[in-house]
């Protein structure tokens, strides 16, 4: 290196072009061995910097699990963890925890294994905490409170591998940071499964992060699928130095909920308007309204709910925080101490089809009229077609999806008040909305029942980047009604072809209103998970091709039907109906149906889901459905369930 | 500004960004190339069910050794193509079992070659280079693939259960490096220095974790036998110097109570199917499914083999069998 100066005063300006060649060619001789140097020290750099964690990386196994897992990494894989004091407490991935074991073994640095115990888990950040009892002396690692995360800083994945426990290291940069909602760091190292728990850390040695197995929302239905990809992901120092003692203590953290509903349905619209107070929830407590707009949360300023979300994503159950809202054009702050449970929700209805209209000038807001009323509802004889709701309560109805997010998440047998224009009259009315759960509507709204079907046609349906065969039935264009419903029907491994299934409901679909698009599995022999998202594209294929109402898109398979038995397409369509939920407002399936490996989410009031089961009674419900009501999602008795029946569910689902 | 001046600056900018590009351009180009030359392209049996029916070797000797990983593309005499894309049959020379390691010979003269180091230059954090011939992408006389990365960790293979399994038990190389794809199975890991340091191993999975492994199996542990095979002094070879007896004078697997699986194939592989009671192959604890490879060091590749091979012993001598169980490799004495 030091002879380069040299070589460059070489290489002035006033020197000949000819010098000016030989240098170059000098310098590009002895460019291999800078290189080499750089390579070297690169590798000295990183050795250097994991031995300062090192003696503090454990290495962490389970013994004695045996249940399946839903991805390749096996339940009982060796992983890492770090000591953080003394004493013996250790922190690992909660991987470690995913399943009951016998026993949690932690492996020191010296090979001698320990038994390790549970002491609390950070849900949040996946996290949790072990103690071992041991004479040994322990190194802790030190957690930097104020970190350096420029991105694309040299980062190394620390951990401990093999029957040996050997250091195992893999190099990359930072890639990002506040991902998973706010909560880890982003790096391209190649993380495996030994690598869970084990530090990130800079060149310098310093502590980044504690590496978790984890996959981006909607990612890959098993949160290690990303091993080895160059996407991995770590809690950052700083954050874990705020949560140790409490988890130390032996408290769990679970990640803060507030309670809010999005007026705009998609997350990343503009707009930070609340359409729905959640019960029983800090944001209720604190006084939050439907109605209210966001402009701050916690100091940030947010434009969207997904920036809402992504700005509450870092805060505990318990964490208290300042949010300012916009409300009748004034300003606000409120501070709210968040929950780590809100009381489930128990969707409520009118009964009644609403139509929106643009507002009488265009900074007047939309006008929400009422179409029709579904016979047998609490609105019928109470409310009428061509009624304008002006408000629910001391809400101003400005959309049919505020409306009807304030009904999901209104308050069971709890009397409401409607401000309603009929006729130019202002009136008010009491009504009290009914649950959505219970026993299936039987009869259409008039509106529909009067209307005649027109021509409806099958046709085959191929997407570029599906294998899928798939074919649907539709009315031709401009033929028939509007606020047709959408029913994706999943067919069995094996079953026939999709064409003559839609043939076959072609009577009942037409005289319900509800265009069928039937899909067989890609392989003949079983469903597979990345089939979820080309069944929701399928969906979203057939909406632009008839005049669908996109609230009435509901997923079954046959086992819907009463007589059929669950086969695999009961347990995708679950799986479908949970994982694309915001395509998807119904899901019909066999009470006999396995439950299928997605994450269940709570249901949403913007987007909310409902299921149609073929029983008479409560208690012909399946296991499984416990968990799903506790989740806030209504479940619809559809007693002896016909084709018929289960069609005009579909096209009822959007009624409000 | 005079034109000459603004001719010298624009020759001097071109110059000084040429050297910076030269600059940022790495040494691994001369070693990959020098590497290369040596890292051959193995085609043999495979082909059904997925598997491949290729995998990669690199030269041991300038006589023409290559060692590669053994594997069932080496149930058939295997082709092998040189970096130039000179094609030759090649034979198998020796094996052992335990490394996963097949020694090669083409009969060729003054091939470059690797040599091999008695210590173990690279610990966890240095710099590698991965050269074969994965998904057998280079085919004549295509060079072999290169690939760079970092020794994750040398460590202990932890893979005795599980679908995919391997009789190796030493150290091994993890690579920071998607290196163990079809294909790449025998091919040769360099440091910065240009020095081999590893053979890339078969495709495996980790049975402790369940996921893939990207690992080499050291050099400096192959060391020993390469040499001992490349000297003739442990050669798998059946010497066919070596006369057949008659049959009432020699060895065969019934006398020894060992009933093989019935021979319905051309090259049926040596299973035993059932051991008789109170026999040499009884009294040596040979078990149903144990698979023979080796018969007093001698490969066995078929059931003909040996029987052959047994009819060379004298049925009042010992026989050393060399027997997979599982994924374990076990002398075992017959003692008629």
């Amino acid at each position: 290196m030091n002879r380069m100066p040299r070589l460059s005063s070489f290489c002035s300006p006033v020197a000949v072009p000819l010098l000016t060649i030989a240098c170059t060619l000098i310098l590009g001789v002895r460019t291999g061995s800078a290189d080499n140097e750089y390579r070297q020290a690169m590798a000295k750099a990183v050795r250097e910097a994991a031995n300062r964690v090192l003696p503090s990386v454990v290495s962490i196994e389970i013994i004695g699990t045996a249940q399946a897992t839903a991805g390749e990494v096996e339940q009982d894989a060796p992983t890492s963890g770090v000591v953080i004091d003394p004493e013996g407490f250790l922190l690992a991935s909660s991987i470690v925890v995913q399943r009951p074991s016998a026993s949690i073994l932690a492996v020191l640095p010296d090979g001698s294994r320990h038994a390790a115990k549970v002491i609390a888990r950070d849900y949040h950040r996946d996290l949790v905490i072990l103690k071992i009892d041991t004479e040994k002396e322990l190194k802790a690692i030190e957690f930097p409170a104020t970190l350096d995360l420029k991105i694309g800083k040299t980062t190394v994945a620390v951990g401990r591998y093999g029957g040996d426990a050997s250091p195992i290291v893999s190099r990359g940069v930072l890639s990002g940071a506040e991902r998973l909602d706010g909560v880890a760091l982003q790096t391209d190292a190649r993380v495996s499964p030994a690598f869970y728990g084990g530090p990130l850390i800079d060149l310098y040695g310093q502590v980044l992060g504690i590496l978790i197995p984890a996959v981006a929302s909607g990612g890959a239905p098993d949160p290690t699928s990303w091993y080895d990809s160059g996407i991995a992901f770590a809690i950052p120092s700083d954050v874990i130095l705020k949560k140790i003692g409490r988890l130390k203590s032996g408290n769990d953290i679970k990640p803060g909920l507030i309670g809010i509903a999005s007026k705009t349905k998609d997350p990343y619209d503009d707009g930070t308007e609340i359409s729905a107070v959640r019960k029983r929830s800090p944001a209720e407590a604190s006084g939050i309204k439907a109605g209210d707009e966001v402009i701050e949360v916690d100091g940030r300023p947010v434009r969207r709910h997904q920036e809402i979300k992504q700005a509450l994503g870092r805060f505990d159950a318990g964490d208290s925080i300042r949010i300012k809202l916009r409300r009748d054009g004034k300003e606000i702050e409120i501070e709210t101490e968040l929950a780590d449970t809100i009381p489930p929700l128990q969707p409520q209805r009118l009964g009644i089809l609403a139509s929106e209209q643009p507002g009488e000038t265009e900074n007047d807001e939309a006008q929400v009229f009422v179409d029709d009323v579904v016979p047998g509802t609490v609105a019928e004889g109470k409310l009428e077609p061509g009624d304008r709701i002006l408000k629910l309560g001391d809400t101003d109805v400005t959309s049919i999806g505020a409306l009807r997010s304030l009904l999901i998440s209104a308050e069971p047998d709890t009397e409401l008040v409607l401000s309603l224009t009929r006729q130019e009259n202002d009136q008010t009315i009491k009504i009290t909305p009914d649950s959505i759960s219970g026993p299936a509507l039987n009869e259409m709204p008039k509106q529909w029942a009067d209307a005649k079907p027109g021509n409806w046609k099958s046709e085959e349906i191929k997407l570029p980047d599906a294998g899928n065969a798939a074919a649907f039935l539709a009315p031709e264009p401009g033929d028939g009604d509007q606020s047709l419903g959408l029913l994706v029907l999943l067919l069995n491994p094996g079953q026939d072809a999709p064409r003559k299934i839609v043939d076959e409901w072609r009577e009942a679909a037409m005289a319900a209103g509800v265009v069928l698009c039937a899909i067989a599995p890609e392989d003949a022999r079983r469903w597979q998970p990345k089939e979820l998202n080309a069944i929701a594209n399928f969906a979203a294929a057939v909406i632009k091709k008839a005049p669908i109402n996109p609230t009435a898109v509901a997923v079954a398979a046959p086992g819907a039907i009463s007589g059929i038995d669950a086969e695999a397409a009961d347990s995708m369509a679950l799986a479908v109906a949970i994982s694309q939920s915001s395509t998807f407002f119904g899901v019909s399936v066999s009470p006999k149906t396995r439950s299928p490996a997605v994450r269940l989410k709570e249901n949403d009031p913007s987007a909310a889901l409902q299921f149609l089961l073929p029983v008479s009674a409560d208690q012909e419900l399946p296991e499984w459905s416990l968990a799903i009501q506790r989740m806030g999602y209504p479940i619809v008795r559809g007693g002896d369930t016909t084709i018929l029946k289960l069609l005009n569910w579909v096209r009822l689902l959007q009624a409000i | 500004m005079s034109r000459l001046t603004a001719l010298l600056l624009i020759v001097a900018v071109t110059a000084g960004s040429f050297s910076d590009t030269a600059r940022a351009e790495t040494p691994l180009g001369k070693w990959a190339r020098d590497a290369q030359q040596r890292v051959v392209k193995i085609y043999g049996a495979g082909g059904l069910k997925g598997l491949e029916a290729y995998q990669s070797g690199f030269m041991v000797s300038p006589e023409g050794h290559i060692a590669t990983a053994w594997s069932y593309v080496l149930d058939v005499e295997p082709i092998v193509l040189l970096d130039d894309g000179r094609r030759y049959e090649s034979k198998i020379v020796g094996f052992e079992p335990a490394l996963e390691l097949a020694i090669l010979k083409i009969e060729v003269s003054d091939v470059p070659f690797f040599e091999i180091e008695e210590k173990l230059s690279v610990s966890w954090g240095d710099p590698i280079i991965a050269v074969s011939n994965l998904f057998n992408i280079a085919t004549g006389n295509e060079p072999a693939s290169v690939m760079q990365g970092t020794v994750a960790s040398v460590t202990d293979l932890n893979a005795r259960r599980g679908t995919f399994k391997t009789p190796y038990r030493g150290k091994v190389l993890i690579l920071d490096l998607i290196a163990n794809n079809p294909g790449a199975a025998g091919g040769a890991v360099i440091d910065s220095h240009g020095q081999l340091v590893a053979m890339l191993g078969k495709e495996l999975r980790d049975s402790a974790t369940g996921v893939w492994l990207n690992y080499a199996v050291p050099a400096n542990a192959l060391r020993q036998t390469i040499g001992d095979i490349i000297a003739g002094r442990k050669t798998t070879i059946p010497d066919s110097s070596t006369p057949e007896l008659a049959r009432k004078d020699s060895h065969n697997p019934d006398a020894l109570g060992m009933v093989m699986i019935p021979d319905v194939l051309e090259v049926t592989p040596a299973y035993i199917d059932n051991v008789s009671p109170d026999s040499a192959a009884a009294r040596a604890a040979l078990r149903p499914d144990d698979l023979i490879l080796l018969v007093n060091g001698q490969r066995v590749d078929s059931q003909r083999t040996l029987r052959s091979l047994l009819r060379t012993v004298d049925r009042r001598d010992d026989v050393e069998l060399t027997v997979q169980r599982d994924t374990q490799i076990l002398p075992v004495t017959l003692q008629p």
